[in-house]
């Protein structure tokens, strides 16, 4: 997997866990760290990526919440577009950064 | 995406190990996403993810049971992971007591969000009546452990 995608995909699940850490005290969990402690990783994360990349992922959430989606079966789950078989046949395509070309979010493949 | 699962089904169609080997937080973890049928490189991704969220706070409920969980792009569907240690793990929990049951709870980002803290909350809830009930800590195989399990579901 290219390298740039995978500090991607840690950005969005880091995230997703800072978005989720409310629930996560009304579900019964104990949290002792602050939000601000773990926006302090997410920044440790972000160093990692060309500034290029994080830039647009910023943007990208802003924008739709979510900078990257994964595609199954050839359908983009941002906007829900079948994106053309020429981009989807293709292999090893996480060890590219691609991007959805109907919406613009980054991709991340599932591949059968 | 698949649509949320019962508990049972949920739990009936989980990856279960009875014989965890590591004593130690982030190898117990490994040991579990170890399991998942996902690509090597999605699981050392997703345990960095599930170390970070151990370190917000220890998903140990106490009496011996621990809910590891998370939400990542790297799943298509919702995964659940039973693993037994015999001997008791580390992981901070409250009750400084070693964890010796795991649940670990992965799911997609899409999943709605109340599906997936459902499972999460029935199955803190299951964790109660596990401890008191005592059993499941000391099963002989998977069939002892399904069965056990599916009598404490239906009792509670
Ligand atoms: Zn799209």
């Amino acid at each position: 997997m290219n390298k740039q995608l995978e500090f991607l995909i840690m950005l969005h699940d880091l995230d997703l866990l800072l978005d989720e850490i409310n629930h996560e005290k009304k579900a019964g969990f104990e949290i002792k760290k602050h939000k601000e402690e773990l926006q302090t990783a997410r920044e440790k994360v972000k160093k990692g990526l060309e500034v290029i990349l994080s830039n647009k992922y910023e943007r990208l959430s802003k924008r739709y919440g979510k900078a990257i989606v994964p595609v199954i079966d050839g359908i983009c789950y941002g906007c829900f577009v079948t994106l053309p078989s020429a981009f989807v046949v293709r292999k090893n395509k996480n060890e590219e950064v691609s991007t959805c070309q109907n919406c613009g979010r980054f991709i991340y493949w599932f591949e059968d | 995406m698949k649509k949320s699962l019962g508990l049972y089904e949920t739990i009936s169609k989980s990856v279960i190990t009875l014989n965890l080997r590591s004593r130690k937080s982030d190898g117990v973890l490994k040991e579990l996403v170890s399991l998942l049928e996902v690509d090597p490189k999605a699981k050392d991704i997703l345990l960095k993810t599930l170390i970070k969220r151990e370190e917000m706070g220890s998903t140990g409920l106490g009496k011996r049971i621990a809910i590891p969980h998370a939400r990542t792009l790297l799943v298509k569907e919702f995964h659940l992971i039973i693993g037994l240690s015999r001997k008791g793990v580390e992981f901070e929990s409250f009750d400084k007591k070693p964890v010796q049951l795991f649940f670990l709870l992965i799911a997609p980002p899409l999943e709605t969000s109340s599906s997936y803290l459902i499972t999460l909350g029935k199955i803190a809830g299951l964790a109660k009546a596990i401890a008191k009930d005592g059993r499941l800590f000391g099963v002989k195989d998977k069939k002892e452990f399904f069965d056990i399990l599916g009598e404490i579901e239906k009792k509670g």
